[in-house]
């Protein structure tokens, strides 16, 4: 697909995500570390479910069903190596504070779950989007046997997707898991399970079909996270006022 | 090092000796001497030390500047005249250019 | 495959897992690509002043395909393309020079592919070679070229010379019936269009050509280059052609008397003038592509006969007999090449190094000079002519010698249906043929050139990929009975002819027997030639060490430090045939046998027909020698002379060629300003959040914590 899809679909997809790690991680030694143990997490999730896959001869299903079992599996495995995430990244700061007899964390929880978020969302983006992005660069197009020429475009679009879904699940749970909010974690699992679910709908070449929803799903748990990031509709028109 | 943090009579020895050492084919000394103490040169109200500073800075900035301007001079004569120049152009190019001439 | 996201994840570790070894990729390269295997690319070959051939960018050429079928595709594709730059797929009757022209001074193409579409039909006439082979070698020196000068159209009327021009673009050659299909299909689903216009709005089938060549200029500039090796570039840019020729003497020949007891004949210190006979033929032909060569007509008829004559007349003669002449058979490499092998025999001649270097200590050879040579005959393009028509003898002088032996040929032909014609063509030159090194150095050596041809060659397929088995209408008959007319029967005449005439020649009696060149043998020959280089009679002559695959063998000379597979097989099937039987076992054969340089000792299959019967070690005279031009081993040699030939191959990476989708252009523009303005708002936007941070997030600032400013220079804490 050329040099030109390939950086156009690049940016398009980790637009955000390295627009946030220069600009509001990138200061912030501690901020980075833990994108990075996030990272890790998140491809401590991906081996973890793998393993189970082998495990549990999930090789011997038919195509369809083996791709259904191993989405929710996937899911499942993310959602719960996020929360270990949380328990560990906690138990760290609480460790630490106690340590060196300071009243304030070290990192800042709100910026802590973002961080986090930033490190799962961009490594599952780069999972994914990778081996596409590799074999973009040379001259070809999908589309000489199965497919379509829009492939590498709208898998672009779904990487960023769940790049920013991420971040945002990253933001609703940890302030949840903190208060118990059951609601929220409720919907955490509950989107991340619809989102990938809806990908399946491209094997039967729908893919308009599962990209709309999905975005609405973003719009959706961006709102979901702002009031869990403290925001409101009194701070947006304060924002708007205040220029 | 942090320039801002360097007394001014250590500025001086730094420039004359950056100015002295580009004398030994490093014009990028001269080059480096011109662009750090441009501002101590000129745009500093008077000290002490700031006329000599002024005056390396100045033949430093001539130096590079002659010095650029005789390798860009070269690399264009290089570049176009190259292939014509047969055998000799072969003998002072590092890297010769696979399947042309 | 789909391509769901969280699935991605454990499929892509499972394939890891699992799939590694199995070879079975789900990768997306392989959706996208259709490598095309066995294409054949043309390549760049230079001599001293010029560079001819083909090369490609060094990440290959990529253009849309475009099929010419006729002169109204070509025409669409130089006035109305749009969505350029194209990469023409020809069929083989369109491939001329002028199509080949057009294309390129349209700067629209990237790349020509021919395609061997096997519905449609051989070309009457295909030949890319000069219609004045090998013009300015040989007897040019004498007389300026090798034409005469009034000659409108040569030898090689349908020539071309479009192996002799500089293509600026790659040409491939596909012949695999899958590819072209596809090829076909991808071409009529994407890019057969009513409007140019249309071809810009979609994705187009597309061609990547890859043929980068090292070498450019000439010769003289590339060889020079070779010496500039440096910590990056150590790869030649190329090498020189060449190979080995393959001689052998009737008569073994020896400085020193050799007490082995096989060896009954007194060995001659001087011998006289004229009295070693020379029946040569070519081994090597040429095409536009690598690895392409049938060259039946234009090589293999000549070996198959002088190897059949070889085998008879060692028959005929038997070595106790003791003689004043001589026969020296000559296999000679490189000729399509300003006879490389020729002129380096002649060279070596003239230095007393021919057949060996001269060294006291040892038995060997003695040299063989220009003036030994008595008369020359030498075997080039037989086929079986029209019914009733001759061979043609083709000389410069008729001189009494000259005459003598016609004489003979013309009597021993008739008897056996060989009639042969001593008609000279009206231009009174000689055809392209070794024996033109020879004469421009001793005009006077008694030469002639048998032919099949007259004035013209009748081969429509000289130097080009379609000179192969159906040019001689040859037919395997595989141990059974051989037809009276076929090729071998005609062939097997004709080496029967030729073994009685020099038989004659070198014992002065006619001959009176009935030994005959066995037809089976050369029906034999020409299967192991033309079709099969792994047939019993190869595999008994390399005893089964694995040398031959089921295809024909390619005759292209090659590189001097590559012994082509053409001459390591015809030496062997000269000793094989020729060879006497030996009592030395395997490890002795290869190791102890050879106490001099006179004989040479092969571990071969007792029968030729049957290469699983019992080894046994044969003596043999036959030996190589160096086929490569003088012109690399003369110190300081001038390459624009053109006293030798100076001809080079270009060394290249690789040669491959693939086919995809390639996307509009409108459609990669739009992909990346998209990209790049996400990037810019996101970059925007964040930034305008970031700034205004305190606000958004936490507006009533519940506890201490909390609101802990974001950053802390933690210099104090972990340093």
């Amino acid at each position: 697909m050329t040099l030109c899809e390939f950086f156009g679909c690049t940016f398009l997809a980790f637009g955000p995500a390295i627009a946030m790690l220069t600009l509001t991680i990138a200061q912030d030694p501690i901020a980075v570390i833990t994108v990075f143990a996030s990272a890790f997490f998140w491809l401590l999730s991906a081996l973890f479910s793998s393993i189970i896959w082998l495990l549990f001869g999930l090789t011997g299903m038919s195509q369809e069903v083996q791709i259904a079992l191993s989405v929710i599996l996937s899911v499942l495995c993310q959602e719960g190596f996020r929360f270990l995430l949380y328990k560990t990244l906690t138990l760290l700061d609480n460790g630490l504070k106690n340590m060196l007899e300071t009243h304030t964390h070290l990192i800042d929880r709100k910026l802590m779950a973002y961080a986090a978020g930033i490190g799962f969302g961009v490594m599952s983006g780069i999972f994914s989007l990778i081996n596409v992005l590799a074999d973009a660069v040379g001259p070809a197009t999908m589309g000489l046997r199965t497919g379509s020429d829009k492939f590498i475009l709208v898998s672009a679009c779904f990487t960023l997707c769940f790049v920013l879904l991420h971040i945002f699940w990253s933001i609703i749970i940890f302030p949840a898991l903190d208060q118990r909010n059951m609601v929220q974690i409720a919907w955490v699992l509950v989107t991340h399970l619809l989102a990938s679910t809806l990908t399946l709908l491209n094997s039967s070449g729908h893919s308009m079909l599962a990209i709309i929803p999905n975005y609405i799903l973003v719009l959706l748990t961006a709102c979901v996270a702002f009031h869990a990031a403290g925001g409101s509709m009194n701070s947006l028109k304060a924002v708007i006022a205040s220029r | 090092m942090d320039l801002s943090k360097v007394k001014d009579d250590r500025k001086l020895e730094l420039s004359r000796w950056y100015f002295r050492g580009g004398w030994a084919f490093l014009p990028f000394l001269w080059a480096v001497n011109f662009v750090w103490f441009y501002k101590d040169a000129f745009k500093r109200p008077p000290f002490e030390e700031q006329s000599q500073i002024r005056k390396y800075v100045i033949y430093s900035g001539i130096g590079a500047l002659i010095w650029s301007i005789a390798l860009i001079t070269w690399n264009i004569i290089f570049q176009k005249y190259r292939v014509e120049w047969g055998d000799l152009g072969d003998e002072l190019t590092f890297l010769i250019p696979s399947g042309s001439p | 495959m789909n391509m769901g996201f969280s699935q991605i994840v454990s499929y892509f570790l499972l394939v890891l897992l699992l799939y590694s070894c199995n070879g079975e990729s789900q990768r997306l390269r392989y959706q996208m690509y259709e490598d095309i295997e066995g294409a054949y690319a043309c390549f760049r070959r230079l001599n001293g002043t010029h560079q001819f051939g083909c090369s490609s960018s060094r990440s290959g050429n990529v253009g849309v395909v475009h099929i010419i079928e006729n002169q109204a595709d070509s025409d669409w594709l130089v006035s109305n393309g749009l969505a350029g730059p194209y990469v023409a797929v020809v069929h083989p009757s369109m491939f001329t020079r002028s199509l080949l022209l057009t294309l390129q001074s349209s700067g629209k193409v990237n790349g020509v592919v021919m395609i061997n579409n096997s519905s449609a039909e051989k070309p009457l006439h295909f030949s890319h070679e000069d219609t004045c082979p090998n013009r300015y070698s040989g007897l040019s020196q004498l007389y300026g070229q090798t034409c005469s000068v009034g000659e409108k159209s040569g030898w090689n009327p349908h020539g071309t010379s479009v192996l002799l021009m500089d293509w600026k673009f790659p040409i491939f050659y596909v012949t695999d019936k899958s590819h072209i299909d596809h090829l076909y299909k991808c071409y009529q689903k994407h890019n057969a269009v009513a409007h140019p216009g249309e071809q810009l709005e979609r994705a187009l089938c597309a061609l990547e050509l890859k043929s980068h060549m090292y070498a450019a200029v000439n010769s003289k500039k590339c060889m020079k280059r070779n010496n500039y090796q440096t910590l990056f570039s150590q790869v030649n840019s190329c090498d020189p052609l060449g190979g080995r020729n393959v001689w052998q003497t009737l008569f073994p020949r020896s400085t020193h008397q050799l007490g082995n007891g096989l060896d009954q004949r007194s060995s001659k210190q001087t011998e006289a003038n004229g009295s070693i006979a020379v029946l040569a033929a070519r081994m090597d032909s040429t095409s536009m592509f690598d690895g392409l060569v049938p060259a039946s007509i234009g090589a293999v008829s000549g070996i198959v006969t002088l190897i059949s004559t070889a085998q008879l007349l060692f028959r005929m003669i038997p070595q106790q007999e003791n003689y004043d002449k001589n026969v020296l058979f000559l296999l000679l490499a490189g000729e399509s090449y300003d006879y490389i092998g020729s002129s380096r025999i002649v060279f070596d001649m003239k230095q007393g190094t021919f057949p060996v270097k001269p060294d006291p200590s040892v038995a060997q050879p003695p040299p063989i000079g220009l003036q030994h040579i008595g008369p020359f005959i030498e075997l080039s393009q037989l086929k079986k002519p029209a019914d009733g028509q001759p061979l043609y003898v083709h000389r410069l002088e008729d001189s009494s010698e000259v005459k003598n032996f016609i004489k003979i040929l013309q009597r021993n032909g008739n008897g056996l249906g060989v009639p042969i014609s001593d008609k000279l063509p009206a231009s009174r030159n000689l055809p392209p043929a070794s024996l033109q090194t020879f004469l421009a150095e001793r005009p006077d050596i008694p030469g002639l050139v048998l032919t099949e041809h007259a004035a013209q060659y009748s081969n429509n397929y000289y130097h080009s990929v379609f000179d192969d088995t159906a040019s001689l209408n040859y037919i395997y008959a595989n141990k059974s009975e051989v037809p009276n007319d076929s090729i071998q029967a005609y062939l097997a005449n004709v080496s029967t002819t030729i073994a009685h005439s020099l038989y004659e020649h070198v014992t002065n009696k006619e001959y009176l027997g009935s030994l005959t060149a066995d037809k089976n043998l050369m029906d034999e020959l020409l299967h192991c030639y033309l079709e099969q280089n792994n047939c019993s009679l190869f595999q008994s002559a390399v005893a089964g060490s694995s040398e031959g695959e089921e295809k024909p063998l390619s005759y292209y000379v090659g590189v001097s430090h590559v012994y082509s597979l053409v001459s390591i097989l015809t030496g062997a099937a000269m000793a094989l045939l020729t060879g006497s039987p030996t009592k030395f076992n395997e490890t002795d054969c290869h190791n102890n046998a050879s106490t001099d340089q006179v004989y040479q000792y092969i571990w071969v299959s007792s029968q030729w027909n049957n290469s699983s019967s019992p080894k046994v070690c044969l003596q043999t005279t036959m030996n190589f020698s160096s086929a490569v031009s003088p012109a690399f081993i003369i110190d300081g040699y001038d390459m624009a002379s053109g006293k030798y030939s100076t001809w080079t191959e270009s060394v290249w990476p690789e040669l491959t060629a693939r086919m995809f989708l390639k996307p509009p252009f409108y459609q990669e523009v739009i992909t990346l300003v998209l990209g790049i303005v996400v990037l810019g708002l996101s970059f925007a936007g964040v930034f305008y959040i970031n700034g205004r941070k305190e606000i958004l997030f936490s507006p009533g600032a519940s506890t201490e914590d909390e609101r802990a400013p974001l950053i802390r220079t933690n210099d104090q804490v972990f340093c």
